[in-house]
């Protein structure tokens, strides 16, 4: 959840952010000395803001927002005060000692108090400064590789006997469950689950509280959960990822996971959800077949979506980061909405709405309106090294601002892959679509509902050697969509 | 809020309570200097935060040919002036308190 705050270049001010960055960093698992550090670094870009960046108005605002993953916190200050270069602005050690110029001493502070310290220029939408540090997770990882090697050994499920009859009731999953449901992961996977989340009674038990999971559980005719099936509401739109799946080894080959699939499929459409929809990862057609068996239809490709990572099952690392597709399942049927379709992509995404059995009816407008400024918002995945930029408006300003997002992304963070999104609703997004062509995108596909209840147009910019042939789509559509973008990529 | 609470001592003005030290701290203080003070004297005992706005002033302060004394300053405050290279040139004068 990510937490807003909006507040006036008052120097009254800085004592209460403080005072809540650092509950909140001890909250996300820093520890003391670490949560000052990065209290410090927001101390000192707050006192600079209010300091320099409004050199000619009395009262000004900017904003401050908090996010949290579970490896990473990041805090992001925006703000549309006078240009500024950080650059331009190094710390002298030498210059301090001798004539008392300090300047730049803050920003030294923030760069060494942070893990990332990102300057984004968003030309006249003003700027961006992005404040990570990485949790530390390797604490949690010896944790887990200790208790995994006192584990008593896992029975042999293939050596076990699978009991003839088995009856089991599946229910939505409520706030009690939650140590059933960790427990399950264990005895599971023991500790390779990729989602260390589900490691967690009291995270399990705070998402199911915030609403912002839905799922059911599977118990046993003893009570004892023998599988859990969930996914994720999305912050801003009414669809959701089926991301956590999970049946205990004695009780597989029995139609669980169906049962469970089809239940969810059901509490979603109960809940209204406009979709469902899973990110299946590409070096092995599993997941995209478990997808496409429930009617899921794959709608993009995103290239570099993941690092490396080390997957079990797999003799040796997988060569490059691991790609994706989107595979969506509309939840109901959507009356003919008005879309505005870039023409070098128009076929594609019309076989896209079809296969998904979307009406659409395509339109186009010569002059269309633009609002004043335009309105992006960027999201940086630290872990996976991957960046999105949403548009939500465009403006006159949109090939300045995006441009100037893009080089300040790629000289300081040079992201393996940058997606980003152009709503097909706003009829200015043919005409726009040029421009971030020319900045070096190419097609990714379709992502329906995945904003503000509309569909968009994902684009992405790889920045990272790939080959393409380790990449393995399942359905024949999955193919044609890849079929294009190696295309462009080569 | 962040209430400063001092008290001055002839020549000398006492911070006593500082829970944070920062811009806003340091210019409460200026405010309350005048000509006369010629010594700061800080308890940090309650004190967990300061940043460079804080420390530069009591650089300044004290390079200024004025008295400075502090009493349980926090641990992030040596770390910040050996970032900010300063540590081997400001002979801080402080004491830390056994029960602290």
């Amino acid at each position: 959840m990510d937490i807003q705050l909006h507040i006036s270049t008052d120097e009254e001010v800085i004592t209460p952010v403080c005072d809540f960055t650092y509950s909140w960093c001890i909250n996300c698992g820093l520890n003391d000395p670490e949560a000052t550090r990065f209290t410090v670094a927001v101390s000192e870009l707050v006192s600079d803001i209010i300091l320099f960046a409004f050199p000619y108005e009395s009262k000004a605002s900017f904003d401050l927002t908090f996010k949290q993953t579970l490896s990473n916190i990041e805090v992001v200050v925006s703000e549309a005060g006078e240009p500024f270069d950080p650059d331009q602005h190094r710390y002298n050690p030498k210059r301090a000692r001798k004539e008392g110029d300090f300047e730049g001493a803050g920003l030294r502070l923030i760069r060494r108090f942070c893990d990332e310290f990102l300057f984004i220029n968003k030309g006249k939408e003003g700027k961006e400064f992005r404040l990570s540090k990485r949790l530390n997770v390797h604490d949690i990882d010896e944790l887990l590789e200790l208790s995994r090697s006192k584990k008593p050994e896992e029975p042999d499920s293939s050596k076990t006997a699978v009991p003839e009859d088995i009856s089991y009731t599946i229910s939505q999953i409520t706030p009690s469950d939650a140590e059933d449901i960790a427990k399950l992961i264990y005895r599971t996977y023991e500790y390779s689950y990729s989602k260390e989340d589900l490691y967690y009674p009291k995270k399990i038990e705070k998402t199911l509280l915030g609403k912002e999971k839905l799922g059911v559980i599977t118990r046993n005719q003893n009570g004892m959960a023998i599988g859990y099936f969930a996914v994720l509401k999305k912050e801003d739109s009414n669809v959701a990822e089926v991301g956590e799946a999970v049946v205990s080894p004695d009780y597989r080959r029995r139609g669980i996971m169906s049962s469970m699939m089809e239940q969810l499929i059901l509490t979603a459409k109960e809940h209204q959800l406009d979709g469902l929809y899973g990110k299946a990862v590409t070096l092995h057609p599993v997941s995209q077949r478990v997808n496409h068996k429930y009617n899921f239809i794959t709608t993009a490709l995103m290239l570099a979506e993941s690092n490396n990572i080390v997957f079990k099952g797999f003799d040796e690392e997988y060569p490059q980061p691991v790609s994706v597709v989107i595979d969506y399942l509309p939840l109901f049927e959507t009356e003919g909405k008005k879309v505005y379709l870039p023409e070098p992509y128009a076929d594609i995404l019309l076989e896209t709405y079809n296969e998904l059995g979307v009406s659409v009816s395509r339109d186009y407008e010569s002059s269309p309106t633009m609002a004043e400024k335009s309105d992006i918002q960027l999201t940086i995945d630290y872990q996976d090294n991957t960046s999105l930029i949403v548009v939500n408006r465009y403006g006159s300003d949109f090939n300045t601002v995006l441009s100037n997002m893009l080089e300040s992304l790629q000289e300081q963070e040079n992201p393996n892959a940058v997606y980003i999104d152009l709503p097909l609703e706003n009829s200015a997004t043919p005409e726009q679509f040029d421009i971030v062509k020319s900045l070096g995108f190419i097609y990714c596909g379709l992502a329906p509902m995945f904003h503000q209840d509309s569909d968009y147009l994902r684009l992405q910019k790889i920045n990272t050697a790939l080959e393409l042939e380790l990449i393995e789509i399942f359905s024949d559509f999955g193919q044609k969509i890849k079929a294009l973008i190696a295309d462009e990529y080569c | 809020m962040n209430i400063v609470n001092t008290h001055k001592d002839g020549t000398t003005i006492q911070v006593r309570d500082c829970k944070t030290f920062n811009l806003q701290t340091k210019n409460v203080l200026k405010s309350r200097l005048t000509d006369k003070i010629t010594k700061l004297y800080i308890d940090f005992s309650h004190c967990k935060l300061i940043d460079s706005e804080g420390i530069i002033f009591l650089y300044e302060w004290q390079h200024s040919g004025n008295e400075l004394e502090l009493k349980n300053p926090p641990e992030i405050m040596f770390e910040i002036l050996n970032i900010l290279e300063l540590d081997d040139t400001w002979d801080l004068n402080y004491f830390i308190t056994e029960d602290n």
